[in-house]
């Protein structure tokens, strides 16, 4: 099992202003290459992802680390100037921790907290869900590697799910490497 | 499919009550409004800084070229500014203590640096008698603050206006 913080990641909530969905999702397309996804899942385009987690409410996660990323608050800018005045986007990269847990043992190891089947069938890659593990609100999305899942924690609490997270996977081994 | 800041989990739960009393308010009081509201709690770290000397020290956080003294930044002010250099704040004008007081939020990340700024600006200059610190341990590979929450700005600041406006 490998857990590896991803830091320095921009995120963003971004909340479709009244009556502006058809735009927004127009803008979205020409500005980020992808349409909005209108269910709970993910979708990947240039730069950054959007996970639908409401209706007309996503969660934009840039997409890799890296010299051009777009680290922080540089994402809710960059989305800000874009999007303009179709869609809320405040900065939530210092309100959430995000922690990438890959392996062949992750889904056993998250089936002993998160109460959502995790099976490949029902969540393949680009699935995203709101839920909780160990009582904490969390948020969980896989990308295209179907051994590793995506968990995105609220920061106050982060203490709390370390100790769920190493103590459940005591028995398989983990190793804590740092993002490159 | 259900909202996210409604699914909050128990050690949350002030933050999902105050996105459900918030949720009721859009759908119920006001539909006809165009507000978006979404829980920033966990997104920024404050601190209050409290005392007579509380303007000097904020102003040892301030990059250059911004003006918080009494005439451009008055009791109540609420407003953006550049700390540290470049780190995004927002800077509060309130007291609870009737001292001079300012509460100074910073990005939560930041939130680690900001106090440890705080602490050596005072350490310089012995301008506060006291710290109060609102912080948790760092977890191995996760820094965190706890941050306060700002839901609760209208209420406290009608609270603060009944106070006698300070120097």
């Amino acid at each position: 099992m490998i857990i590896t913080e991803q830091a320095c990641l921009g995120l963003a909530t971004l909340a479709v202003r009244k009556g502006q969905d058809a735009k927004l999702d127009a803008l979205v397309r020409k500005s980020y290459g992808v349409a909005l996804p209108s269910d709970s899942t993910m979708v990947q385009g240039k730069a950054l992802s959007f996970i639908g987690y409401g209706p007309g409410q996503w969660l934009a996660v840039s997409r890799t680390l890296g010299a051009k990323a777009l680290e922080n608050e540089a994402l809710a800018a960059d989305l800000a100037m874009r999007l303009k005045a179709l869609a809320s986007i405040p900065d939530q990269s210092g309100g959430r921790a995000v922690l990438r847990i890959s392996g062949p043992r992750a889904r056993d190891l998250l089936a002993k907290g998160l109460a959502i089947d995790l099976d490949s069938r029902v969540f393949p890659p680009g699935s995203a869900v709101t839920s909780t593990i160990s009582h904490l609100g969390v948020q969980v999305w896989q990308g295209s590697d179907p051994q590793a899942y995506d968990i995105a924690i609220f920061r106050s609490v982060p203490d709390s799910f370390w100790c769920w997270l190493t103590d459940s996977s005591a028995e398989y081994g983990y190793e804590v490497v740092a993002a490159t | 499919m259900s909202s996210g800041l409604l699914d909050g989990s128990k050690e949350n739960q002030s933050q999902t009550n105050s996105a459900q009393h918030l949720e009721f308010c859009q759908q119920v009081l006001w539909p006809e409004l165009d507000v978006q509201t979404v829980s920033v709690t966990e997104q920024w770290a404050q601190y209050a800084v409290a005392g007579p000397n509380a303007r000097k020290v904020i102003e040892a956080l301030l990059d250059p070229g911004q003006d918080i003294s009494n005439e451009a930044f008055l009791y109540m002010a609420a407003g953006a500014f550049a700390v540290c250099g470049g780190a995004n704040a927002r800077l509060f004008r309130l007291s609870f203590s009737g001292e001079l007081a300012y509460e100074i939020a910073v990005p939560a990340q930041y939130g680690d640096a900001l106090i440890r700024a705080i602490v050596e600006a005072d350490a310089r200059r012995n301008l506060l008698p006291a710290l109060c610190r609102s912080g948790r341990r760092a977890s191995p590979c996760l820094s965190s603050l706890h941050a306060q929450r700002l839901m609760d700005w209208p209420r406290l600041a009608a609270m603060a206006m009944r106070m006698a406006p300070l120097a």
